[in-house]
């Protein structure tokens, strides 16, 4: 079999294997609307309005993750049309607090923010899902790891006279050298990514989009890891919609294989 | 009168472990909750409860190797499970390393009436 085949075919198996995992969080994030309708409902009948509030909470909360994952995955397959739009950095932040303040409290986290206020023109959802994809990351990895008894994952935004930078410090995780070449390594890879890469992947990609950068460093002695998600105050000049897929830039022999 | 029974909820997702300990509580179990294997595990048996339902995917530890560790536990290995999953051939699920594998599988998003059908069904026979 000729390497095109080879690879257009691994990347159809990775594909498929993503699409898999990505329906099965779907599923427990519709339980989550389905819970939140129980709630309501329950709450409604018992007279009880603190229940209705945790229900209707509930309900918002899975939407917005449904909302992010089925984004996600399209922006792994295709980039998405962008919608530049001004927005603050202190409004992403209280929103990503909002949204994963309960999971990190489930999961036994500490998620703290400092929120300053940059305005900054790009499209809303789309860094929305970066700095999501990059705090629920952290915080799963600081469950998974289990490093510390403590951990903290922090958001900080804060801004130059050209850049709006998202930080997101990592106190309970960390990356050994060759698990970070590999996770960085995968952000150019045209095989495709696995589900633990994916959020990382999609933010790296909606950045390179926005002419932006991820920076990733991380030290086991520390038991630390440090995000930074760096992009351009103003809509660059000679941005343009990346309308291929991936499979489409390989068929039209586009795609450079080289991981960098 | 028979004593209340204890469930345990072993789940990674806040809301899905709020959910079902809201509806099991609402029929008239006491439930006792846990966000991932290891304190799964260790809630087993502090609490002994007399069902464990149990996700399969979660971080770190899987639904399986938690099963595995509970049936290979002779305080615990009696305890009924149900396995609640997004996991879609859970049925196909062969590796439950030579144990016993779980009383009952349910699918998320949840069918509560099957569930309730499945309470009754192993907590009675259990009584």
């Amino acid at each position: 079999m000729d390497e095109f085949k080879q690879q257009a075919l691994s990347l159809l198996a990775s594909q498929g294997e993503l699409v898999g995992s990505i329906t099965h969080d779907l599923k427990g994030l519709l339980s989550g609307v389905e819970g939140g309708i129980y709630l309501v409902n329950s709450g409604l009948k018992k007279e009880n309005p603190e229940r209705v509030e945790n229900g209707i909470q509930m309900m918002q909360r899975s939407l917005d993750r449904i909302k992010r994952t089925v984004a996600s995955s399209l922006y792994y397959v295709k980039d998405r049309e962008k919608n530049w739009v001004e927005i603050n950095a202190r409004d992403i932040v209280f929103t990503v607090k909002k949204e994963l303040q309960e999971q990190a409290r489930h999961l036994g986290v500490n998620l703290e923010i400092k929120p300053g206020s940059i305005s900054f023109e790009a499209d809303e959802f789309a860094i929305l899902s970066v700095v999501s994809n990059l705090v629920e990351y952290s915080i799963e990895a600081c469950q998974i790891a289990k490093l510390k008894p403590s951990p903290t994952v922090t958001l900080t935004a804060r801004g130059d006279e050209e850049h709006v930078l998202f930080e997101v410090f990592v106190d309970g995780f960390a990356m050994q050298d060759q698990t970070l070449n590999l996770t960085l390594a995968t952000f150019y890879m045209p095989k495709g990514v696995d589900r633990s890469h994916l959020p990382l992947f999609v933010a790296h990609k909606i950045l390179k989009n926005h002419r932006g950068t991820l920076k990733i460093t991380s030290s086991t002695a520390k038991g630390s890891t440090h995000f930074i998600a760096t992009l351009p105050k103003e809509k660059p000049d000679d941005i343009e919609a990346d309308s291929l897929s991936q499979s489409e830039k390989m068929l039209a022999n586009e795609w450079d294989g080289d991981a960098q | 009168m028979a004593s209340q029974k204890k469930i345990l909820v072993i789940d990674d997702e806040p809301d899905v472990v709020s959910y079902l300990s809201t509806f099991l509580e609402d029929e008239g179990y006491l439930v006792v909750t846990a966000q991932d294997g290891p304190d799964g595990i260790a809630m087993a048996q502090t609490e002994k409860p007399d069902l464990i339902t149990l996700d399969i995917t979660m971080p770190g530890m899987s639904g399986i190797e938690v099963l595995t560790n509970l049936r290979r536990n002779s305080e615990l290995e009696h305890i009924p499970v149900i396995v609640i999953t997004g996991v879609t051939n859970f049925q196909n699920l062969t590796t439950f390393r030579g144990v016993r594998p779980p009383e009952a599988f349910m699918q998320k998003p949840m069918n509560l009436a099957l569930l309730v059908e499945h309470l009754q069904d192993l907590l009675e026979s259990s009584a």
